[in-house]
């Protein structure tokens, strides 16, 4: 393996009396894709720019395998960054921007040259070798970014937000290339973001965060179907949240009384007591809706009756705003497979019955002030 | 098709004619035709209460050749060089500074308070720092540091003070113009990529800013080579520039052919160094 791991131990930044971080512990294996995921102000750039040497913290620790990092300048530490603007040196070409650390370290003008080029060629730019950063697009400029922060031959390679100046065709382009880049250097990547599906979608694992905290820490899946909290789970993905009290306790599942929805069950995956009040979550995704009363449901489910108020129709899929008793509207996403011969058109207004399967609802939060 | 390509061919060169013509007249009047007469009184014979007789002359040019105007060329590009270097090197970290600084507007407003009073009270008020009776020198005689009192009036070093004083504003502003607009993420990047702090300024923030370098250097150079009121009013006859001999010549010298001589003298020496500093930067722009 050519990456390092990354430690991040006890970190918290302070401002004043405002923590941007939060007693922060990040343990990142070596060559892994890593995502620091999280809206705007959450602290994980702050993480980034402290790996990177531009931030240091109030206290804690970061380690690179068994070097205490904070203890090197910037330009000492194995770690390169692909800046959010590409921060490419404007006064110089593609092919001195790539050299620009090489020549730092004063490498022969012969071993710069093969450097460069099979850094270029990485990144499939060759032919524009010659030109200045202002004469290449967004993409192009991203990927001599990458080059040259991969010339050096860094441990560990840290993205801040590299994709959010490209349009979204670009982006899932460029998403795909830095995965094969991964795999192809081998090296540890960091990537920042506040696009739940550019983590998903590159990440070996994803660390939540919210307000400088890290909420969880787990694969896309994971985070994806087992949020930790209420937080995640709207942040990653859409969700609905069901809000009710805990009637019955069984080994399994537990019965819980919604004053807007009526009685659900749900999976237990927290331990709770009777009477608490909590939050349940269900993915639209998982719930299926049908006009007429569904035939083979599973052993345990639970059936709605609604109304299909609002329906955002997509082509491939469906989202349905489906009131349940007037109270609750469930959002409810359908997968188009052969939509006009064999699923029957649901229209505005008709009413529709919705149910999931138990197992895919469960409790995110507990609240605690409860008797 | 032809005739109206050429029309409109035709019509845009007379559109540039009729915009340009207010700089035009403007350039003729007050620069081409000074400079033209300024030739001419050269070549002219002195007439000897001031003026200048119409006979071609090459007198004020073997008057020239006196190694006296040698020496006084060397001691004006002296102080002229000088001066650059010193408010060079004060304009650089003081626009960075401002550029950076939270506070831009109130050290901007610093920067052009001195513009609100007479540049010849300014240097008059210099007598009142470091003349012999002036603050400085009472201060150190009270505090009884010195026994006598320091000359630090009417030298070279005086001259150059007082330059650098003056034309430092004019040094800051395109220089913080530029900073202001500089990307200072590069630096970081530079320092990511390896560079330690100076390498990150010498290879990324001066070649960056090299344009604005380039302008503070010419605005000093340039009037501080051709300066008439400083040394005559800070220096005496040792610090004599160009600038106090045409002013001594075309007075009370009643030279006018010689002083005009000394004046093509000064414009040439000042057209060579812009052509240096500017030609330097078109080579920037060819190795790019």
């Amino acid at each position: 393996m050519n990456g390092s791991n990354i430690k991040v131990k006890n970190v918290n930044k302070i401002f004043d009396d405002f923590y941007a971080l939060n007693d922060v512990n990040i343990d990142i294996k070596a060559g892994e894709f890593y995502s620091l995921l999280g809206p705007s102000g959450c602290g994980k750039t702050t993480i980034l720019r402290m790996i990177g040497g531009f931030d240091e913290p109030s206290d804690g620790i970061i380690y690179l395998d068994n070097t205490n990092l904070l203890e090197l300048p910037p330009n000492k530490r194995p770690v390169n960054t692909i800046f959010q603007s590409y921060a490419l040196f404007p006064h110089l070409n593609v092919y001195e921007n790539i050299a620009f650390p090489l020549r730092l370290k004063k490498y022969s003008e012969q071993e710069i040259k093969e450097k460069v080029q099979k850094n270029l060629s990485l990144v499939k730019l060759e032919e524009h070798i010659y030109k200045m950063p202002s004469q290449l697009s967004g993409g192009q400029k991203q990927r001599i970014a990458i080059a040259r922060a991969l010339v050096n031959q860094p441990k560990v390679l840290l993205l801040d937000e590299p994709l959010s100046a490209l349009d979204a065709q670009l982006r899932q382009h460029m998403l795909l290339e830095l995965d094969s880049i991964h795999d192809e250097v081998g090296i540890t990547f960091i990537f920042v973001t506040h696009d739940q599906q550019e983590a998903l979608s590159v990440s070996d694992r994803i660390a939540v965060m919210n307000e400088g905290r890290v909420l969880q820490i787990g694969s896309p899946f994971e985070i994806y179907e087992t949020p930790a909290d209420k937080f995640v789970a709207n942040f990653i993905g859409e969700t609905n949240f069901i809000k009710g009290k805990v009637t019955e306790v069984m080994d399994k599942y537990a019965k819980i009384s919604s004053e807007n929805v009526g009685d659900i069950y749900v999976y237990l995956d927290k331990k709770v007591e009777k009477g608490s009040t909590v939050h349940v979550t269900v993915r639209p995704e998982k719930i299926r809706i049908t006009k007429e009363k569904p035939q083979n449901l599973p052993e345990t489910f639970n059936l709605f009756r609604g109304k299909a108020n609002k329906l955002i129709y997509k082509g491939f899929q469906t989202n349905f705003f489906v009131d349940v008793n007037e109270k609750f509207t469930f959002k409810v996403l359908k997968q188009h497979a052969r939509y006009i011969l064999d699923e029957g058109i649901i229209n505005w207004y008709e009413d529709v019955y919705i149910w999931w399967n138990v197992d895919d609802g469960f409790i995110v939060e507990v609240e605690q002030n409860e008797g | 098709m032809t005739v109206s390509l050429w029309r409109s061919s035709r019509m845009k060169v007379n559109y540039g004619t009729k915009y340009s013509l207010p700089m035009l007249i403007w350039l003729t009047l007050l620069f081409i035709v000074p400079s033209a007469i300024i030739i001419m009184f050269s070549f002219m014979e002195k007439n000897q209460y001031g003026g200048v007789n119409p006979v071609f002359s090459l007198q004020a040019f073997k008057d020239l050749m006196n190694s006296a105007y040698f020496k006084i060329l060397l001691n004006t590009i002296y102080i002229a060089v000088m001066s650059t270097i010193f408010t060079l090197l004060l304009a650089l970290p003081s626009a960075y500074y401002m550029a950076r600084s939270k506070y831009k507007s109130f050290l901007m407003l610093l920067i052009i308070i001195p513009f609100w009073t007479n540049f010849l009270i300014r240097v008059y008020a210099w007598i009142a720092v470091l003349g012999n009776n002036g603050f400085i020198n009472q201060f150190l005689l009270k505090t009884g540091l010195i026994k006598d009192y320091i000359g630090m009036l009417y030298n070279n070093n005086a001259v150059i003070l007082v330059m650098v004083y003056t034309y430092l504003p004019y040094a800051i502003l395109p220089l913080y113009a530029i900073i202001e607009k500089f990307d200072f993420s590069l630096l970081e990047a530079a320092r990511d990529l390896g560079a330690s702090k100076s390498q990150s300024v010498f290879r990324i923030l001066i070649p960056n800013i090299k344009s604005g370098i380039i302008t503070s250097l010419l605005f000093t150079f340039i009037p501080a080579f051709g300066n008439y009121a400083i040394p005559q009013i800070i220096g005496d006859k040792n610090t004599n520039m160009l600038g106090t001999v045409i002013a001594r010549e075309l007075t009370t010298g009643r030279n006018w052919p010689l002083a005009s001589a000394i004046s093509m003298l000064l414009t040439l020496v000042t057209v060579i160094g812009v052509l240096v500093f500017t030609s330097k930067q078109k080579n920037i722009k060819k190795v790019i």
